[in-house]
């Protein structure tokens, strides 16, 4: 498809398409919402199939589900073209609706299997899920047959990759993906990408992130895990997801090598693409010299030592290191796997990692968060801005690493810090308004924005979800979906439901305003 | 005149040094204003009297000395105004506590130099219990006070505004010395403008304070009261602040005296002149106004819905969003489990005010925070965007009122908040990791930037700042004092000295270069 920037939103009166020759309706909302519950229903019916290796019991239900999910993903698909332009507005509502077609899916997936029957509870974990974060429900996910489990991984493993797909191929305009490291780039910024050069791009980011999740399940493989285990596993930590097949997530095995492994997977998931990508070609030189990875790993080296250092949450050094190595990487990486519970931690470390939750993971990664990357953009407009207090007349370009970031995207990226911190601000209200006490809004209200749940209080790693009340759900689900999306579709829905009796009322009043003049 | 000419002739004698030179000047004033408070001393019949007049001869000599020694070289770079405003700043701060140390009241000079920066910023963040108000001499009492006063318009406006002689640097020092006035001029010449901010400023807290004794609560209280509403400073005389009348009557002239200190002192002057009605059309105005409108009605909604009586959350509501909405940071609590006490309020009440102690008051006021307009301007900065991504090519200028704001002054906003909010959150790690829980490490940071006085947690209205360890307090003072101007100038003259440093290291391992 093709995403232009302009203002010509009119496309089914268009007279090329109608000459086009091809009847029938054209909506990108529809065509990519049935795309979305299509692989959802292929989804569905490996769960099946991986569930008649196990027990068996759940496997009717989720082929079922999984077949007429998948029959009516393609018959939406062949009835409904995809339209040859998009409007912004447009991709950001196709965004929204494929998450929504997705999560309901699931939601009836769970329902239909009987492993979670309550729809609240099935709406958080699906809507946990596919926005990669780690709150589950469950409070034992281990009685749950192994098709169910399966599928709770995928959905996290779809989610992952349906948001970088979001932001490369659907949002590319809103400059969001923001600037990659230097050389080691792949083309995500260009508004103009003709159909099968984004098909081969995607397929190239596609099959990049197949390779990870193989290289995460073998790491878990050789760490000890059983095939079922790894591939679970592996879906939800190259997801940067942080589901886990038992109540103690990475406890449970009580391996210290597993750790280690859940600690390189982790940082796969974390770790830009576009990185992968140059390691494969062999450009060593720009992969070393792109300095957001440098960053990336700096942040996860230092934490570690601090953690190490300030906290040991550890018996001995070994462990020290291996505990305080396995937090931050799944803070950094926006996972929320976890092997400690950080919230029983002090005070400075829990806020270094809720620093570090809010930063995130690397831009280009299917990782959550602010992004690494414009942090440092951030902190190069402010050594620019200090530098011209002092030499005011000195004209100075923003860099991050060697790239010169254009002042119109740093402006862009000025105005989405405000909108970050805006919504974070908000859900920390709202939290605060459902009756959660305030470390755990704060945190909460942090961790979910970033898509790693786990927080501090009543979202401390292992507490059960049912501690807090339905509309504290409400808000943190809310949140999850913002910080998956790059907070633009949610909020520019929010916008248009605020701004739309705003702008009556101007208008309104601008026409009055008119008539008295001209009476007078 | 004469003292310029003068000061060019000996040139060649006098260090040539707008630093020290500020320095001295704010000794001066500062070391009268103790000899001021030794005065009150001698009228409340107090016991510090011989320490006041010591501290005041000592600072009021080494400023003399110091102001005589040096001269303003010609030109000002910028580095080097910075560096004078952050300079004397500090000094005056630490001269500060002779008062305190001297009567024996804070003999350690660690709470005696908190308790001097914060006054001295007008934070209100105090370290004094209970007993120490009841043994407290007045007159130390009172530069308690007065360090408020003289930190809200600023001493460097003050030397302006006596001295003309300084002249051409002189609005450049205003403007580094940030609340005080911005870059609106109240008259052709800096002096004449400073002048005029000190009367209007001087005349403001005659107002409230004969406004405060009328309620009957003395001339000492009264005046001490009013020092600390015109500078939205937040220390009181009595150890449970506004909370010891409990009186409905000084509780609104106290809000409204923090309310016309926290807008723009330049819409008071024209407001004074004549022009009152260009306070609504001023966008800041309404939007500061509305929001702590918004802010009330919402507390007030909150509280009542958790089960308080609506009378009693309205007042309280309207006095602890006045409060911080000001940066003032007053207290109304009468005793342990007073409603006043926002600690104790329903968490979505106390994420409000942590609201308002980001955003503080107006640009131009003696307030601290980020300030309404520059709130107001990121808030359209990010409609914007997100408008944007709808027609992403679409040109939107940022309106403030009926004028477009420049792009290059939205970059230096969006500079500003940015570098705020980055110290605070890099202040509440190193107080977290200090020891204090995240709440109260975090909103202690937040509070001490905005120059509020109480924080949330365990440092609330009804509790003091000594909850802090000692190294979490010298934090807090930090950052008072980067708040109180504004961040870039504290930034800046400590970014010149790191370049400075390391080029004086690099110039000796390479000495050929």
């Amino acid at each position: 498809m093709k995403v232009y920037g302009g203002a010509r939103l009119r496309t089914d009166s268009d007279p090329v398409e109608s000459l086009s020759g091809r009847p029938g309706l054209e909506s990108a909302e529809l065509n990519l919402g049935g795309l979305s519950v299509a692989i959802c229903g292929a989804g569905l019916i490996i769960s099946a199939a991986v569930d008649l290796t196990g027990a068996g019991q759940d496997a009717p239900a989720l082929g079922a589900v999984g077949v007429s999910a998948l029959l009516l993903g393609l018959v939406i698909r062949s009835r409904v073209r995809l339209p040859e332009r998009v409007s912004p507005r447009s991709s950001l509502r196709t965004v929204g609706v494929s998450l929504m077609a997705m999560i309901i899916v699931s939601v009836i997936a769970y329902r239909a299997t009987g492993a979670i029957v309550a729809p609240g509870e099935a709406l958080m974990e699906s809507t946990s899920g596919f926005t990669t974060t780690a709150l589950t429900v469950l409070e034992d996910p281990q009685r749950l047959g192994s098709g169910v489990l399966f599928w709770r991984a995928m959905t996290q493993w779809i989610g992952g990759f349906a948001a970088l797909a979001t932001v490369i191929a659907i949002l590319p305009f809103l400059g969001v993906s923001g600037p990659t490291s230097s050389k080691v780039r792949v083309p995500v910024r260009r508004t103009q990408m003709s159909a099968p050069r984004m098909n081969r791009l995607l397929g190239r980011y596609f099959a990049l992130y197949l390779l990870l999740t193989i290289i995460g399940g073998v790491l878990y493989l050789v760490g000890g895990m059983g095939p079922f285990d790894a591939t679970t596993y592996a879906f939800t930590t190259v997801s940067t997801g942080g589901f886990a097949n038992h109540s103690g997530s990475f406890t449970f095995f009580d391996s210290s090598l597993l750790d280690w492994m859940g600690v390189a997977g982790m940082f796969l998931g974390g770790l830009s693409l576009a990185v992968v990508w140059s390691v494969l070609r062999g450009r060593t030189r720009a992969v070393l010299g792109s300095a957001e990875l440098f960053v990336y790993c700096g942040l996860i080296a230092g934490a570690t030592a601090v953690l190490a250092l300030v906290e040991s949450p550890g018996t001995d050094f070994a462990s020290n290191v291996r505990i305080s190595a396995f937090t931050a990487t799944s803070a950094v990486s926006s996972t929320g796997h976890w092997v400690a519970n950080w919230a029983g931690w002090a005070p400075g470390p829990q806020m270094m990692l809720l620093i570090l939750i809010g930063v995130g993971a690397m831009s280009g990664s299917v990782g959550g968060g602010f992004r690494i990357v414009r942090a440092m953009t951030l902190f190069s407009y402010l050594a620019r801005e200090l530098d011209v207090q002092l030499r005011p007349r000195r004209v100075r370009v923003i860099r991050v690493g060697n790239e010169v970031i254009d002042e119109r995207l740093m402006r862009r990226i000025l105005g989405y810090q405000v909108l970050y911190l805006g919504t974070a601000a908000t859900g920390f209200f709202l939290l605060a308004l459902t009756g959660t006490d305030l470390p755990t809004a704060l945190s909460g209200s942090i961790s979910a924005l970033s898509t790693n749940g786990f927080a501090l209080g009543e979202l401390g790693v292992g507490q059960p979800l049912s501690n807090l009340g339905r509309d504290a759900l409400v808000v943190l689900l809310l949140l999850m979906i913002a910080g998956r999306l790059e907070l633009y579709p949610l909020l520019d829905g929010v916008r248009a439901v605020i701004g739309w009796p705003i702008h009556r009322i101007r208008n309104r009043m601008a026409a009055r305003g008119s008539a008295r003049r001209s009476r007078h | 005149m004469t003292d310029s000419h003068e000061g060019i002739k000996v040139g060649s004698r006098r260090l040539p040094s707008v630093a020290l030179h500020m320095v001295g000047l704010s000794l001066v004033f500062t070391g009268g204003g103790m000899i001021l408070c030794a005065l009150v001393d001698v009228i409340e019949r107090g016991h510090a009297f011989w320490a006041l007049v010591g501290s005041g001869i000592i600072t009021m000599a080494v400023g003399e000395l110091t102001r005589r020694s040096t001269r303003i070289p010609r030109d000002l770079p910028p580095r080097s105004v910075f560096a004078a405003v952050s300079v004397s700043w500090i000094v005056t701060s630490v001269f500060g506590v002779l008062p305190y140390m001297l009567s024996g009241l804070l003999p350690a000079f660690d709470g005696a130099l908190f308790e001097s920066i914060s006054g001295f910023t007008c934070t209100g963040s105090s370290v004094f219990s209970a007993e120490d108000f009841e043994i407290a001499s007045s007159g130390v009492l009172f530069w308690r006070q007065l360090t408020q006063w003289f930190g809200g318009m600023g001493i460097i406006v003050l030397a302006v505004a006596v001295l003309p002689f300084l002249g051409v640097g002189g609005l450049e020092l205003i403007q580094a010395e940030a609340p005080g006035p911005t870059s609106d001029r109240l008259a052709p010449r800096v002096s004449e403008t400073a002048r005029r901010l000190w009367i209007v400023y001087l005349g403001f807290t005659v107002v409230s304070a004969l406004a405060l004794l009328a309620t009957g609560i003395g001339w000492f209280d009264s005046t001490g009261l009013a020092l600390a509403l015109v500078s939205t400073g937040g220390f009181a005389p009595e150890a449970a602040s506004i909370g010891a009348y409990d009186s409905v009557t000084v509780e609104v002239i106290v809000i409204i005296g923090m309310v016309i200190g926290g807008s723009s002192f330049t819409l008071l002057y024209n407001a004074l002149r004549g022009k009152p009605v260009l306070y609504f059309r001023n966008s800041e105005f309404r939007y500061y106004l509305g929001g702590m409108a918004v802010g009330i009605t919402a507390v007030t909604v909150v509280l009542a819905a958790n089960g308080s009586a609506v009378g009693e959350s309205l007042r309280v509501a309207a006095f602890n969003v006045a409060t911080l909405g000001t940066s003032t940071g007053f207290g109304n609590t009468t005793g342990t489990g007073s409603p006043g006490d926002f600690t104790l309020w329903v968490p979505a009440a106390q994420v409000i005010l942590f609201m308002f102690m980001w955003v503080g008051g107006m640009t131009g006021s003696t307030s601290g925070g980020m300030k309404v307009l520059r709130a107001q301007v990121m808030g359209r900065v990010a409609w914007r965007e997100l408008r944007r991504a709808e027609r992403p090519r679409s040109v939107l200028p940022i309106k403030q009122g009926d004028e477009v704001v420049d792009e290059r002054v939205v970059g230096r906003i969006a500079g500003f908040v940015l570098l705020y909010v980055v110290i605070v959150v890099g202040a509440g790690l190193v107080l977290t990791m200090f020891g204090s829980d995240l709440i109260t490490g975090f909103t202690g940071a937040v509070s001490a930037m905005g120059n509020m006085g109480p924080a949330l947690g365990e440092a609330g209205p009804a509790s003091s700042f000594a909850v802090y360890s000692l190294p979490e307090r010298m934090t807090l003072v930090v950052l008072m004092i980067v708040g109180r101007l504004e961040v870039f100038p504290m930034v800046l003259t400590l970014v010149v000295a790191t370049r400075w440093i390391s080029r004086k290291f690099s110039a000796a391992r390479h000495p050929l270069r």
